[in-house]
């Protein structure tokens, strides 16, 4: 039996990865810090529990695809309706981020509807898979493996195979490199005749479809409650802006940061030290790292130049 | 008592007040002064939450009560134990109503002066991002750390209208008219003075800017600060506000004072308005609260008795509330996309009035006109 704080850490550490890494992607591509992303892990979310009770899937796993592509849709959707028409206007950072924003009021409300229409309209289908409401739905059915949830290995998997697809993608392959050129330097990459736009379109739907994919994982580890999207976003940032919002190796590292901080280490300081440290858990702990990396090292962790703290050279 | 007829009236005249005062705060800072403040419902939780708790703690002492009443019983039975005090000394409650404005202006404003610090030195993108995560952070604290306000369930305010009886709400009405109409009128000169041409040359090109001699930071931090305490004195006047028609605020995590509500919706007031005309605000503002209420107040009393069999019971009156957040998202997005300056342009503010303005250009233009035609005629 592994200790639960790190079983808890490790199954939201590959989650929270996932969808660090996407912003980071989509923060590469459009140099916007997009608040509306937690809105696809909602929309991945939905689409795990209407694929579970509609196809009685089962398998919660089975439902990672319906994820994957409903993520990508809505942010191909976004990007194409809202984003593309503003950057080629060479609209400014705060436009684009309060265009976002605006995405982001849509998106809840759009989430809610889904939640209350769509709860209604399939009533018998999810009273069949015992959900009679979505409003805070308990969490989906995990399989079991030598005494631990399948999530422990599912989640670490996943991210190790998101990462190492990316890994390949933007090194082995041309469009990798495409995208590489055009995150480096958008106005050369066209005069070489890169298609600037569709590899953007492209990196969107990956950000969008890997957020998706960490949703339907987030159904098996704690459900889906309405408005889950406000308190996602913060730990999204945190990790992301702890990673430096340039690599997507710096995300992975701190999206798995943020998730021991918030659960390994709240929790073993809230059985040790003071019971208070665990009400941090919702959003205090990943706002105060947030908070200390933009001050103190707004290139991330990555960026810091670890070097110069070497003592053992001097 | 505010008869039922009027009811709403005041209601939505209240909201409305309130989204003018804290919009066109908004509008000083990112409109005007290009500081894009994602984290406004920092200084408006601070100086609603804190200015209430500081109150609350005056009025403990001024009925020689234990300070620390207000963590260890419901507020409810301490303000059962203030409020009738407070009734027979109507002074001392309008004498701790300003004391929590005041307070709640003053402990903003140094968090103004405090954010003003990244605000200075990061990117848009990262201010927005820090700025967002100070709130968040504040809010978790303030919910979870109970020497603070009491915890998320026990945010009240003691009874500090009760002079006036049973018309409260409509007196409550009018603070925030008049509130709100000061700011409008300081926004209004502000808009309309040598600073705001500053403030708009500080917005536009911070070199130049500081080529002509202008200390743009000290610029930016006095404008943050100033907007940050009006915005802490709008949340101080809400909190005695609302914890008059609800009772108790609160009861999860930024439920108090919601990011969507005082953060969001003001800059989509600004947006759709027009940024940095602070006429547009107005209009903003009346928009927005419009479509607040009819979503959330008169449609859902029409559709109450509404039901789809098969269905969910409060199916419609949940589906409103929601669409709510589409409509306004949309009309953002439209704005955004489709008229970027707002329903309202941008005025050039005018360094000489334009009255003035034209009887000395035709005098200027006239000599000149002279002086161009002395050479050819001589």
């Amino acid at each position: 039996m592994i200790d639960p704080l790190l079983t808890a850490s490790i199954e939201y550490g590959g989650l929270l990865s996932i969808m660090c890494l996407g912003l980071t992607v989509t923060y590469q591509t459009t140099k916007v810090p997009n608040f509306a992303f937690s809105d696809f892990a909602v929309i991945g979310m939905n689409a795990s529990y209407f694929s579970f009770a509609i196809f009685r899937l089962g398998n919660t796993y089975l439902s990672i695809p319906f994820g994957f592509v409903a993520g990508g849709v809505f942010s191909v959707a976004m990007y194409v309706v809202v984003m593309r028409p503003l950057i080629r206007r060479n609209s400014s950072i705060v436009v684009l981020m309060i265009a976002t924003l605006a995405v982001d009021i849509v998106f809840t409300g759009v989430a809610q509807d889904i939640v209350y229409v769509g709860g209604s309209i399939f009533y018998k289908q999810f009273v069949h898979v015992g959900l009679p409401t979505l409003v805070d739905a308990p969490p989906l059915p995990d399989f079991r493996l030598f005494g631990e949830s399948g999530l422990l290995l599912m989640s670490p998997l996943l991210l190790v195979i998101t990462t190492l697809s990316m890994y390949l993608l933007l090194t082995k392959s041309r469009f990798g490199i495409a995208m590489r050129a055009s995150i480096e330097n958008p106005n050369l990459a066209k005069t070489v005749g890169i298609n600037v736009e569709r590899v953007y379109l492209v990196s969107w739907f990956v950000a969008g479809a890997l957020a998706g994919v960490a949703g339907s994982l987030y159904t098996i580890w704690d459900g889906m409650s309405l408005g889950i999207q406000s308190v996602l976003i913060l730990d999204i940032f945190a990790g992301s802006v702890l990673g430096g919002l340039s690599s997507i190796y710096g995300a992975v590292l701190g999206g798995l940061v943020v998730a021991f901080a918030e659960n390994a280490l709240l929790g073993w300081l809230s059985l040790n030290v003071n019971t208070g440290f665990s009400l941090l858990e919702v959003g205090g702990a990943s706002m105060i790292m947030l908070i200390i990396t933009l001050l103190v090292a707004p290139r991330g962790i990555v960026g810091v130049n670890w070097k110069r703290f070497d003592w053992r050279k001097r | 008592m505010v008869s039922a007829a009027i009811g709403p009236l005041v209601l939505f005249a209240t909201q409305f007040f309130m989204y003018l005062a804290l919009s066109l705060t908004l509008n000083l800072e990112f409109g005007i002064t290009g500081i894009p403040n994602f984290g406004k419902v920092l200084f408006v939780a601070a100086g609603g939450m804190l200015g209430a708790s500081a109150t609350y703690r005056l009025a403990l002492f001024a009925f020689n009560l234990r300070s620390n009443d207000i963590f260890e019983s419901s507020p409810l039975f301490v303000a059962s134990k203030i409020n009738p005090g407070l009734a027979n000394n109507p002074f001392l409650a309008a004498e701790l109503f300003v004391f929590a404005v005041v307070f709640g202006a003053l402990v903003a404003g140094a968090l103004g002066y405090l954010s003003s610090y990244p605000a200075i030195r990061l990117r848009e993108d990262y201010l927005g991002m820090l700025l967002l995560g100070a709130g968040e952070l504040f809010a978790v604290l303030t919910a979870f750390y109970p020497p603070i306000v009491g915890g998320p369930e026990n945010l009240t305010s003691p009874d500090l209208l009760t002079g006036f009886g049973n018309n409260e709400s409509l007196a409550m009405m009018v603070i925030l008219g008049v509130f709100a109409l000061g700011v409008f009128l300081y926004a209004q000169r502000v808009a309309k003075s040598p600073l705001g041409r500053t403030l708009r040359a500080v917005r536009e090109n911070e070199v130049a800017s500081e080529a002509l001699g202008k200390d743009n930071i000290n610029i930016r931090r006095k404008m943050l600060v100033i907007s940050s305490a009006l915005a802490g004195a709008i949340g101080a006047l809400w909190t005695i506000y609302w914890a008059q028609i609800g009772g108790l605020i609160g009861g999860d995590v930024g439920s108090t004072f919601p990011r969507l509500f005082f953060t969001f919706y003001p800059f989509v007031i600004v947006i759709l308005g027009g940024a940095a005309n602070n006429y547009g605000v107005l209009v903003g503002s009346f928009l927005l609260t419009g479509l607040q209420t009819i979503t959330t107040e008169s449609l859902p009393a029409l559709v109450t008795n509404v039901k789809i069999p098969g269905f969910g019971v409060n199916l419609l009156d949940d589906v409103l509330n929601s669409t709510q957040y589409i409509i306004v998202g949309l009309l953002l997005l439209v704005v955004v996309l489709w008229r970027p300056e707002g329903l309202l342009r941008e005025k050039p503010s005018y360094a000489i009035p334009k009255s003035k303005l034209k009887a000395m250009a035709s005098k200027i233009l006239g000599d000149s006109d002279s002086k161009k035609k002395s050479p050819g005629s001589g």
